[in-house]
């Protein structure tokens, strides 16, 4: 991968910037916070929410239960965190603010869906606090997890009422747009905590529906998100020239499942972007997914042989048709 | 948040999210972004991915496939066949693996495919000609028998693989010989046993430089490591039963192994996953004695005390991180 360096002197070489600007984009560099690698970050959010749970058990056994308890102090909680900004005071109350924030957001949601009896309900008005605490509470790890509240919400809703399992559908469309929002089009990095959440999401999503409903709504969903990703990587190129890939994307699509194309188009986003995380999910997802997939083929165990050995077959040719069609180029 | 200025900051790789970055604080201009990330993208070794991914995928599918054949075919099949099919199997992977050299990625999946065939040959042996033979033996022997593979493939997931096979017939070898040996003397066994495959692996790797690459095989000993450490050092600061010096030994284990590796992956060979890994088994045997002697004989107010003891561990164990990352940094090293 192309360093930071030689990106910036490859630029100014082609007088796409001046000296002027390489420096300027050094002494950001020089400048920038950086927290450490995702690793790190994903520690502080563990021992936040190892910390929330005791909060959480805490604040029940104080308030005896009561739901309109749990809102009052579920306010409490993000209200003093919001107002108190502590973000910059300090690693400690950062991860307690962190803890406070997970734990108030729990007592909101188990306190609305208690008062108004409606799981739906509950999801709305959770979105709202975790659309709000996303607006005022800039901490990656507040506004990765916020999002998953309400969308577990959801799926709860859907799960409650039976044949509604085609709205996943629509939460996958919604999530899939948060993705296309955060890593697409012009750049928003403060949507991109919302971005990996709804990864998540969506692997959750798919697994649901792989499971429990129609899959083709939410195929033809990730084969037209694939093909304008395929475009908007190319912009400029004749439809001639994107047609290929786009009929393997629909062939694709019509071959397997959702967590599959989520695997790949993951990959190809991980890759795009430099992206390595989401690089590793996207391949833990396509073995997953695939496994799955074929695992739940209803057929015999022979005929799922010759399947499975036909399409590596086909996938081992597709690799020696590119690497005869332009060999030796890697870049 | 504790914040400070990355010196290698130029040298770490160029991503969409930095650029993005670049051009959201006004230091490019909407054209400039646009053409960087366009440079980026150019820059992706697009067929390098595509090949890999397609190469693994296809070849794994074809694995599974002819694995699903010979499983619903098995009954059906004479000894003699099934030897054979699998005696085939092998050979052809390693002549293909020969014969593309072993530095390329097919030839080594291959050979780890051949690897993986020599134990499903030994449990066909063991069914067909039942001997009444301890379970370990078979590990231990196909150990011992895809060894001189791994050592000359030097390929990271088949020396993962051979490692895992070893680690079954030592777990089996113990239940099977030393079944009245306290609960804590096997996790130490294999404990010891991962402290001796890591100092292996970094010897190896400080005279190979692919090997050296693979670090998520260190990563992935010491985790098995620590966890198999753990166990001891849990029941040594949380007594629930008799203790034994197993459980002595192991805690003491257990100290010498997160001090010798915090060393270790500090100074001589920095990587901070491991450092990581060192830290959160740290938190947790802090955690379970703080939880273990407090929690059971206080009123629920401690709840709270206890959720700001686990913030303060955890930042504390961050704090110490990220001042081991800033050490790294200086040194002029990566941490991504």
């Amino acid at each position: 991968m192309i360093t930071r360096l030689a990106l910036l002197d490859a630029l100014e070489a082609d007088g796409t910037i001046d000296a002027a600007g390489r420096q300027a984009a050094i002494d950001h560099d020089a400048r920038a916070v950086y927290d450490g690698p995702w690793y790190l970050k994903a520690l502080s959010v563990f021992g936040a929410w190892v910390a929330a749970l005791f909060l959480l058990v805490w604040v029940m056994l104080l308030t005896g239960y009561k739901s309109y308890g749990f809102v009052i102090w579920g306010a409490i909680l993000l209200a003093a965190v919001v107002l108190a900004r502590p973000a910059r005071r300090g690693l400690f109350v950062a991860q307690m603010a962190l803890a406070a924030c997970v734990c108030g957001q729990l007592m909101l949601a188990y306190g609305f869906c208690e008062m108004s009896r409606s799981l739906i309900q509950g999801a709305a008005a959770t979105a709202v606090v975790a659309v709000a605490l996303y607006a005022q509470y800039p901490d990656a790890g507040v506004r990765f997890l916020s999002p998953l509240l309400p969308f577990s919400l959801a799926l709860a809703a859907v799960f409650d009422n039976r044949g509604a399992e085609s709205a996943l559908h629509f939460i996958a469309a919604v999530e899939l747009g948060f993705v296309a929002l955060a890593f697409t089009g012009p750049p928003r990095p403060a949507l991109r905590p919302l971005g990996a959440s709804a990864v998540l999401a969506l692997a959750v999503l798919f697994g649901l529906i792989q499971h429990h409903a129609a899959q083709w709504p939410s195929l033809v969903l990730m084969a037209a998100a694939l093909c304008w990703f395929c475009a908007a990587l190319t912009p400029g190129r004749p439809l001639a020239a994107q047609l290929p890939a786009w009929v393997a994307i629909a062939a694709l699509a019509a071959l397997s499942t959702p967590g599959v194309l989520l695997g790949i188009g993951l990959v190809a986003l991980g890759v795009v972007r430099g992206n390595r995380p989401f690089i590793a999910c996207g391949c833990l997802f396509l073995v997953l997914f695939l496994s799955w997939f074929y695992y739940q083929l209803e057929l015999t165990l022979a005929v799922k042989s010759w399947i499975l050995i036909a399409s590596g077959g086909a996938l081992l040719v597709f690799r020696s048709v590119l690497l005869a069609a332009r060999p030796g180029d890697t870049a | 948040m504790e914040r400070f200025v990355t010196e290698t900051g130029p040298a770490r790789p160029a991503t969409q999210d930095w650029l993005d970055e670049l051009r959201a604080e006004g230091v490019l201009t909407t054209a400039q972004w646009r053409v960087a990330g366009e440079r980026l993208r150019a820059s992706v070794p697009w067929r390098q991915t595509a090949d890999r991914l397609l190469g693994v995928t296809g070849a794994s599918l074809v694995l599974t496939g002819i694995v699903y054949f010979f499983a619903y075919n098995w009954r059906a099949m004479p000894p003699l066949a099934k030897f054979a099919v699998i005696d085939l199997a092998i050979v052809l992977a390693v002549v293909v693996a020969l014969r593309r050299g072993l530095d390329d990625l097919i030839a080594r999946l291959c050979a780890l495919s051949a690897a993986v065939l020599v134990g499903v040959f030994l449990g066909v042996l063991g069914q067909v000609y039942q001997s009444g033979a301890s379970a370990w033996l078979l590990f231990a022997a196909w150990a011992a028998l895809i060894t001189p593979w791994a050592v000359l493939v030097r390929f990271a997931p088949l020396w993962a693989l051979w490692l895992g096979v070893a680690d079954l017939a030592l777990v089996l070898y113990m239940s099977d010989r030393w079944p009245a040996l306290p609960h804590s003397a096997p996790f130490l066994v294999l404990g010891a046993w991962h402290a001796f495959a890591l100092l292996v692996r970094e010897r190896a790797a400080a005279n190979d430089r692919a090997m050296a690459g693979e670090t998520w095989l260190r990563q992935a000993i010491l985790a098995v490591l620590l966890g198999a450490l753990m166990v001891p050092a849990l029941v040594f600061v949380a007594p629930e039963r008799t203790v034994y010096v197993w459980d002595d030994l192991g805690f003491l284990a257990w100290v010498a192994a997160c001090g010798l590796a915090w060393w270790w992956f500090l100074g001589r060979s920095p990587d901070l996953f491991s450092l990581c890994q060192v830290a959160l088994s740290v938190c947790f045997v802090l955690l379970y004695t703080i939880g273990f002697h407090i929690l059971p004989k206080s009123d629920f107010g401690m709840l709270f005390v206890f959720a700001l003891i686990v913030v303060a561990t955890f930042s504390g164990a961050a704090f110490v991180l990220r001042g081991a990352m800033r050490t790294m940094l200086a040194r002029g090293g990566s941490v991504e």
